[in-house]
């Protein structure tokens, strides 16, 4: 397995983690990070699963998407450049 | 190499465009925090109840400034859109007469934190409850006369002008300028309901005068908090500096705009299109507490200050600094069905007050 294709997996798990506990209502649960949450020390850690799933979603799990776009485009391009010169004439 | 350029590349590009997605409309924003609000308070919902008595365990005194806060955003609401005033205006006697019969039950004591009978005040009174009754007994007759709110009006006046320094204690041999700003601000409205806006302009111009010789000489904000004698016991802080700076716009523009313009250049703080704000200058380092709520370590953006933070831009017109503040709500509120999940019930009362302000101070100016 590639590099590549590891983080698209493992980045992939991030996603799906974070829909299962979008429509389990975890997103209710984030009172925590201003400290008052009522409820329990399974409610606080329902609702830090939550914020940290949402935090990589939004800011980290993109920037990797759109890094593995940048790298296959660049090396189509870098292979299209080494057929085109090694051609015949 | 190569996906370590592209990895660089894409964070660029991804983390200085992610507030677009975060970027709302002020007035939808309000919208949805307005319609959960006055359902809330109207029907006297079961969770409203949880949620102030849960506000209540962490600090009584938020359950007064939430009562507050949800009775000044109704009546900008009120003025906004004449349709629904009866309603908002059901729901703002609803809490004000919820909370004088809660002082005359309990005495001032019950939106005090326990210190508050540690030692007898000085003066008699806190400055903090009557303030807020107080302002809100004269925004809800600034938008249609009700009740005669003189008492508590005559009360806190008296009380700032008995303090040896024109303040008020908001606790025992504690001044809070939060607490003595508001009762200000709902002298003015108050004269401004009857038609006399100037009526106190004389103390005003004393309570100035006399607040300038208070000011921290290395950033020139107001102090936090003294003493009955004027002797500064906690330096600028966020969490008051932004409301007071707002509420002393009806009293004294000139030093409001000041305050809030040392506050910006102090307190504020923004990354790609998100804006935050510190609790303390650099000056005045200081540490979390029941009234700061949480910091974020290394970039310092306070919970409580950002909150108050967003009435003040608003109050100044400070469109650049409120979209700013309002993609961070977006990005780290954790908005759901009307409400930030991320806060609390005086949270979402502070940011509705700060998106819904503007008519009523307008028209007691």
């Amino acid at each position: 397995m590639t590099i590549r294709r590891l983080l698209l997996v493992i980045h992939a798990a991030i996603v799906v983690g974070f829909v299962v506990l979008h429509l389990a209502g975890a997103r209710a649960y984030v009172g925590f990070l201003s400290g008052t949450l009522s409820g329990g020390a399974a409610e606080r850690f329902v609702g830090l699963a939550y914020a940290l799933a949402w935090f990589a979603v939004v800011v980290w799990v993109p920037v990797v998407a759109i890094a593995v776009i940048l790298d296959v485009a660049c090396g189509t391009l870098v292979k299209h450049r080494r057929w085109r010169r090694s051609a015949p004439p | 190499m190569r996906f370590a350029v592209c990895l660089l590349v894409a964070a660029t590009v991804w983390i200085t465009s992610l507030h677009r997605w975060f970027e709302r409309d002020p007035a939808e924003v309000a919208s949805a925090l307005a319609a959960r609000q006055l359902a809330l308070w109207e029907r006297r919902d079961p969770a409203l109840a949880d949620s102030l008595a849960h506000l209540r365990r962490t600090n009584p005194e938020w359950d007064l400034m939430a009562r507050m806060f949800a009775v000044l955003a109704f009546a900008n609401l009120a003025l906004r859109d004449p349709a629904l005033r009866p309603r908002y205006l059901a729901a703002i006697d609803d809490i004000v007469d919820r909370t004088i019969a809660d002082v005359a039950q309990h005495g001032v004591h019950y939106f005090l934190l326990p210190y508050s009978r540690r030692q007898p005040f000085i003066d008699g009174r806190s400055v903090f409850v009557d303030g807020e009754i107080a302002l809100m007994l004269a925004a809800r007759n600034l938008v249609e006369p009700r009740r005669d709110p003189r008492g508590w009006i005559d009360r806190v006046v008296g009380a700032i002008e008995r303090g040896p320094v024109l303040l008020a204690e908001s606790y025992p041999d504690e001044v809070w300028l939060f607490c003595n700003s508001v009762a200000l601000a709902a002298v003015r409205l108050h004269d401004a309901s009857e038609g006399a806006p100037d009526r106190h302009a004389a103390l005003f111009a004393r309570w100035i005068a006399s607040a300038r010789t208070l000011v921290d000489p290395t950033t020139g904000l107001l102090p936090a908090k003294t003493s009955y004698r004027g002797e500064v016991l906690e330096g600028p802080e966020g969490s008051t500096l932004w409301l007071v700076a707002a509420m002393l716009r009806v009293v004294d523009d000139e030093l409001a705009r000041d305050q809030y313009a040392r506050a910006r250049a102090e307190l504020r703080g923004g990354f790609a299109g998100f804006g935050w704000a510190r609790e303390w200058p650099a000056s005045w380092p200081g540490t979390d507490d029941v009234d700061s709520g949480p910091t974020v370590p290394i970039i310092g953006a306070n919970a409580g200050s950002s909150g108050l933070a967003l009435v003040g831009a608003r109050a100044f017109g400070d469109d650049v600094f409120v979209r700013e503040l309002v993609a961070s709500l977006g990005f780290a509120g954790f908005p759901i069905d009307g409400r930030y999940a991320a806060g609390n019930q005086l949270a979402d009362a502070v940011i509705l007050y700060a998106l819904a302000s503007g008519p009523l101070w307008e028209r007691a100016r």
